[in-house]
Order: structure tokens, then sequence, then C-alpha cells
């Protein structure tokens, strides 16, 4: 009777907190729609709107198909060198490269701002703005893509991966041969199952194209409806730009959804545990090394260039007070950001399976649909908000953004839990409830860790949301830019160190916590 | 036509790197059972011999150095604790996969290889499965079928991991008693690795036991 009580009551909660989620996303579109159509101000969907919305919706394909290719690519590429090794080897080394690859890849994207900043203006000149954009998201999507990749087929190699490699070899296939009929296949469907995702978070995003296109005349349609909306407010344009941003949305979601239930029928391969162990580290040595080398290249990429204003900072005490200020809405709006996912998070992993499916469809299409809609939803609000109320919505509308992949994550591994594991605790007396903070938390732990770590440094870099939301305190990230564009390097270097420093702490602290609390 | 070993090799055991060294030999068409406590090196011996271990490991198989050899002409078969069947293959094609890389039969036409495959099948009343996804079958199922997979391309060594404990009591007598007549049949060399002695019951010409770990294993 009891369990019946409390099946109830959290279907209950599944339910209300789903309609919340649904009501973020779709609140803000219904603002969008009745100012669209009963809005005072006149329609201007001129042909110098659709040629730049063509151009955009073109240019907007291209570069989240490239990203997408090229991040995918590169996972690809770089897992199957590391299945050609055997584990055993080299295990302190990789131990070492592990702690260096993880504590450099939580560089914030503020660095990459800066680095990109630095050296965009001349670059632009040489390989053309949309070139790039393209290279640049390529870039920085293949660190944040390989990374979820990565961790995955860690954990595969863990669970079983290293045993298929070993029992193919045993029937005669050669290491060639293995990487052909046994990890490429696999590795083929995981892509499958990712591409629509990387393709959606790669044509939603705004802060590459918007750092790097300077302009409506290189930008993806998401970026064009941020001018849309700085520029003249014109609904009737944002609402053309809205709805083509809704329906590649959906359109995705359906191949992405089509994808899954292929994948959900027994076909799925690497779904696998999270809780991936250190013996395989020397396995994973290459993927870590190249973490190593790509955050090592952007790191020293940005000091190199920034070379003079670090050692005028170290010459010049301490920087302006209102770079503290921007410290502490920086680290506030991050901590939010953090808090906000993790609830999300807590949330899905407490959720039914199809509570949490529902919630993956639906936090997959935010991407395209939460920036531009959110902030209009903004413009659509009081002008004079609190400071809190900004950074809260601020936070809501980047955590829904994050949080997809987390979903996914989370859905997968539970998915690969043992099932008899929760059926042996209720047998021995847990509850749903106990069973939920004593197995499946502890159990998803890795997961957590990952992606609150990941959540908080792009919080420390993010600009988009923040420059619409949050100009009367501008986090650390956007004032890095204002610097940035006035030349004020120093000042930007000296962003650079704290964001830096911030991100490194984060880690430590989200593990120590985690640890603590997840036990 | 036997097994010889003479080896000995650095390997990397739960309780931390030792000196695997391993001397004897197990005679064509012989079964030798070995026993020894839990993480003494059992599975990993048996990993090294099928050359799938952290190392290279010295051996002699029919009077060839098996180091010297390329995998698809090793032909050592090594069913592990767990089936490891392939899951992106159905039933039919993992028990095709030694196949297409082993000779004779990869030189074999489809049509060849299917009956092959079929007879096998059969000869376990397992017939109804190959057209399945493995993710489909039963822990017991997939074990037999690991098992058939071992054996489909003939090896000429067979090592066994407790290849047996999934096993319900029927399967498990059907199955012993089928790969007992095969092993016999083409005089193939065989080591199983087994923690219940029933397993070794009826199967098995002779047992070693393996004391702990480090000591040097005679056959």
């Amino acid at each position: 009777m009891e369990s019946l009580r409390n099946s109830q009551s959290s279907l209950w909660i599944d339910r209300g907190l789903l309609i919340v989620v649904a009501a973020c996303t779709v609140v803000p579109f219904l603002f969008f729609v009745v100012d669209a159509l009963f809005g005072i101000e006149g329609s201007s969907l001129s042909s110098i709107f659709f040629k730049l919305l063509g151009r955009a919706f073109f240019f907007g394909v291209g570069q989240a198909f490239a990203s997408a290719v090229f991040s995918v690519g590169l996972a690809f590429v770089v897992a199957l060198g590391l299945l050609t090794l055997r584990d055993g080897a080299r295990q302190k080394l990789a131990t070492a490269v592990r702690g260096l690859g993880q504590s450099l890849f939580v560089l914030p994207g503020t660095a990459i701002a800066l680095l990109v900043l630095s050296v965009s203006a001349s670059l632009r000149e040489i390989v053309g703005a949309w070139t790039l954009i393209i290279a640049a998201h390529a870039l920085w999507s293949s660190l944040f893509i390989a990374s979820h990749v990565f961790e995955r087929l860690e954990a595969w190699l863990d669970a079983e991966g290293a045993d298929l490699l070993r029992a193919s070899q045993s029937l005669g296939a050669s290491t060639m041969a293995s990487l052909k009929c046994v990890v490429f296949p696999l590795l083929l469907i995981e892509v499958r199952t990712w591409f629509p995702l990387i393709f959606l978070w790669s044509f939603g995003a705004f802060s590459t194209v918007f750092l790097l296109g300077s302009g409506p005349q290189h930008s993806t349609p998401e970026v064009l409806l941020y001018y849309t909306l700085m520029n003249d407010l014109d609904s009737s344009r944002l609402l053309v730009l809205f709805v083509l941003n809704l329906t590649i949305g959906v359109a995705l979601l359906r191949l992405f959804s089509n994808q899954d239930s292929s994948l959900s029928s027994g076909r799925l391969l690497l779904s696998v545990d999270s809780q991936s162990a250190v013996k395989h580290e020397a396995l994973t040595l290459p993927m870590r090394a190249l973490f190593t080398a790509l955050s090592l290249i952007l790191v020293l990429g940005a000091a190199l260039l920034m070379l003079g204003q670090v050692y005028a900072i170290l010459q010049g005490g301490l920087p302006d007070p209102s770079i503290w200020k921007g410290l502490s809405s920086s680290l506030s709006y991050a901590a939010l950001v953090s808090a906000l996912s993790l609830g999300l998070m807590l949330w899905t992993a407490r959720a039914s399976s199809h509570t949490r499916k529902a919630l993956s469809y639906l936090l997959a299409v935010s991407p395209v649909l939460l920036a531009a809609s959110w902030s209009h939803f903004a413009f659509m609000g009081a002008s004079e908000r609190p400071l809190l109320l900004s950074m809260l919505v601020c936070a809501a509308g980047l955590s829904l953004l994050q949080v997809p992949f987390a979903a996914l994550w989370i859905e997968r591994s539970l998915a690969s839990m043992n099932s008899d594991l929760a059926l042996y605790a209720r047998s021995a007396g847990l509850s749903d409830s106990q069973i939920y903070w004593s197995l499946k938390l502890p159990y998803l732990r890795p997961v957590f860790e990952k992606v609150l770590i990941y959540v908080f440094c792009i919080a420390l870099g993010e600009i988009a949301l923040a420059s619409i939301w949050l100009r009367e305190a501008p986090p650390l990230a956007l004032a890095a830019k204002r610097l940035t564009q006035s030349y004020d390097f120093q000042s930007a270097a000296w962003i650079f160190v704290l964001t830096f420093v911030a991100a490194l702490l984060s880690r430590r602290f989200f593990r120590a916590v985690l640890r603590r609390v997840f036990v | 036509m036997s097994l010889e070993f003479v080896s000995q090799s650095k390997v990397l055991l739960p309780q931390g790197s030792r000196e695997l060294r391993v001397e004897g030999c197990i005679e064509a068409g012989e079964i030798v059972g070995l026993q020894g406590p839990s993480g003494c090196g059992k599975s990993t011996l048996l990993r090294h011999i099928a050359q799938v271990g952290d190392a290279p490991f010295a051996m002699r198989l029919h009077d060839t150095e098996v180091l010297a050899l390329a995998p698809n002409e090793r032909r050592i078969s090594l069913v592990f604790q767990r089936a490891l069947l392939f899951p992106h293959l159905s039933v039919r094609e993992n028990l095709r996969f030694p196949m297409r890389f082993q000779s004779p039969y990869s030189s074999w036409s489809r049509e060849l290889q299917d009956a092959r495959i079929d007879k096998h099948l059969a000869e376990l009343g397992l017939e109804s499965l190959s057209s399945r996804s493995v993710v489909t079958l039963s822990g017991g199922e997939a074990m037999r079928i690991a098992l058939v997979r071992a054996m489909v391309s003939t090896p000429k060594c067979l090592l066994l991991d407790e290849a047996f404990a999934a096993l319900d009591k029927e399967s498990k007598a059907l199955v012993k008693t089928w790969l007992k007549t095969r092993i016999k049949e083409h005089r193939i060399p065989t080591l199983l690795v087994a923690h219940v002695a029933e397993d070794l019951m009826d199967f098995v010409d002779r047992s070693i036991f393996w004391p702990e770990p480090g000591r040097p294993l005679q056959f």
C-alpha cells in the first residue's frame, strides 16, 4: 500500500516537473506568437531579410554539419587508434596525463573566446569569415563532443569492449580486422545516435558565430534572430526565424527519436556502465593525450598572445574593482546554473523511463528554441527587473541548454544498469527512495561530476544569454568581450587568469562534494 | 601434435605484476583441467596462451612457434567466462566470424560456411536460434553459441574459461558430450579452467591444481 502511494506521489511529481520544464520552453514561445500576431510593430519582411535568412540557413546547416562530422570524426579516429593498444601498459604515465588532461579540459569558454577574439580579425582576412567560424566551432564542439564520446568509450572498454576485442582476435581476426569488423560497426551505431544531437547543438550554437561573424552577413538563423531582436524588434521577422528554427529542431528530433528507437530495440552496443574504473587507463591514453594537446594549444596560444599583459599583471598589482564585481557575478551565475543543472539531473535520474525519455526529447529541442524564445521573452517582459530574477531566468535558460547531453547519458547509464541490482535492493527491504539515493545516484556520480564541472565552466565563459539578461551586472566573460573590443588586454588577461583558476577549483570542489554526498 | 610450453612472462594480475612461469605439454586430443584459488592467474594464463594478453607468450603448437604465426593462422579458440558474442551481429553472423579469417574456411563460399554452421547448430539443437539477434538470447543460449563459435572452425587448440558455468544441468551434460566427442575426433589439445569440480567430471583426462599466484605451473 505504502509503495503504491509512493509511486503515485512520484508520478505526480514527475508530471508536475515535466509541466514546469515544458512551460519554461513553451511560455516564451506563446509570448512570441502573440506579439507577432497582435503586436503593434509593423511587418517588414523585405527581400533583403529573406536574402539574409537564406544565407543564414545554408550557413547554419553547413557549419552544424561540418562541426558534427569533424567532432564525431575526430572522436572516431582517435577511438580506433586507442583501441589498438593493449591494457596494462604505461599506467603511471596515463594517470599523469589523465590528471593534466582533465584539468585543462575545464578551461572555460572565456579563454577560448579571448584567444579567438585576439586573432580573429587577421584570421578573418586570411581565410574568410565563414571558414573561420566553421573551423572555430568545429574545434570547440569537438572538444565538447569528443569528451562525451570518450567517456562512453572508456566505460565501454571497462565493461566489455576490451574483452570483445580479445574475443575477435582469438577467433583469428588481426588488429585491423577487429577494428573493421567489430569496433567500426559498434562505433558507427554510437555515432548514429549522437550525430543528430550534435547537429542540433551546433545549429543552435550562438557564441562562436556571434563573436566571429561580426554582423548579420555572417550568421546562422539563431544569430540573425538575435540581430533582428536587438535592432528593430520586428515580430514578423522573429516569427519567421523562430518557425524555421522550430521546424529544423522538430525534424532533427524526429530523426533522433527514430535512431533512438532502433537502438533501444536491442541494437545499442555502447550502453555502458558509468562507473568507468581506472584499470583501462592505458587504453585511453591517446585520447587523453589528444585532449591535453588541444587544451594546451588553446591555453598556451591564449597565454602567448597575452604574455605582455600577464607580465603586466604581475607588475601592476590588483585588477580594477569592476573585475571583482564581474567575478562575483560570474561565480553567482555559474553556481546558479550548476545548482539548476544538478536539480534537473537529479530529477532525470529519479523519473520513470517514459518521463526521462519525454524530458530528453523536450530538452533536445531546447538548444534551437531557447536562446531565441527566452531572449524574446526578456524583451517582452518588464525592462526593469531585479538582478536575482534576471540571473535566475538566465541560469535556467543555460541549464536547459546544457542538460540534454546529460539526460541522454543518464538514460543510457540507467538502461545499462543491471536491473537485478534494484530487485535485490528491494528484496533487501529498501524503499524506492532509498534505492534512488543509495544505489542509483552513486552509480551515476561520474556522470554528475563531469556534467557539473562542464556546466560550471560553460557558465563562466557564456556570453550569449548574459549579454541579453545580465547587462547591468556583466559576468567576467561578457566583460572580457567588451574589454577586448576596447583593446584593454591587461584587464582581459586578469579575467583569463581568474576564470581559469575558478574552473580548476570547480573541478576539485564538485568531485569532493559529490563523492561525499553520493556514497 | 600437441601444445608445449616452456614460457615465462611478466603479467599483470589483480595482486600486481607477477612472473608467470609455465612448463609442460598438453597432448593432441587431451583435455586438461586447471583449478586454483581466485586471482591466481588462471584466466590470465588462458589469455596469454591465446596470445591476447599483455605480453607475447612463447609456446609451440603442433611443432610450430605460435609467435611466428599470424592471428588467422594460430587457430587457438578461447571461450571466455562471458559469452562475448558480438552484439551488432546475428547468431549466424557471429558463427561465421572465425570462418571469415581462418583458412581453409575463409576461401569457402557463403553457402558452404552456412551449411557448416547449420550442422553445428543442429548437433546441439540450436538451429532455431540462427537468425536471432544475440542480444535476445538468454545467458545459457549465448554461452552455447559461444562454444559453437569456438568449434565451428575446428581450432588447433581449445581454451575454456569457466565455459560451463552459465549452463543448466541438462545443457551442460549435452554440451560436454558434444564437445568431448569433437575434441577427441579432431585431436585438439584442450585446457579447461573451472572452479567447480563437477565441471571437470566426465570431461577432463587429468587435472592440475595451481596453489598460488606466482608459483611455476607444470603440466
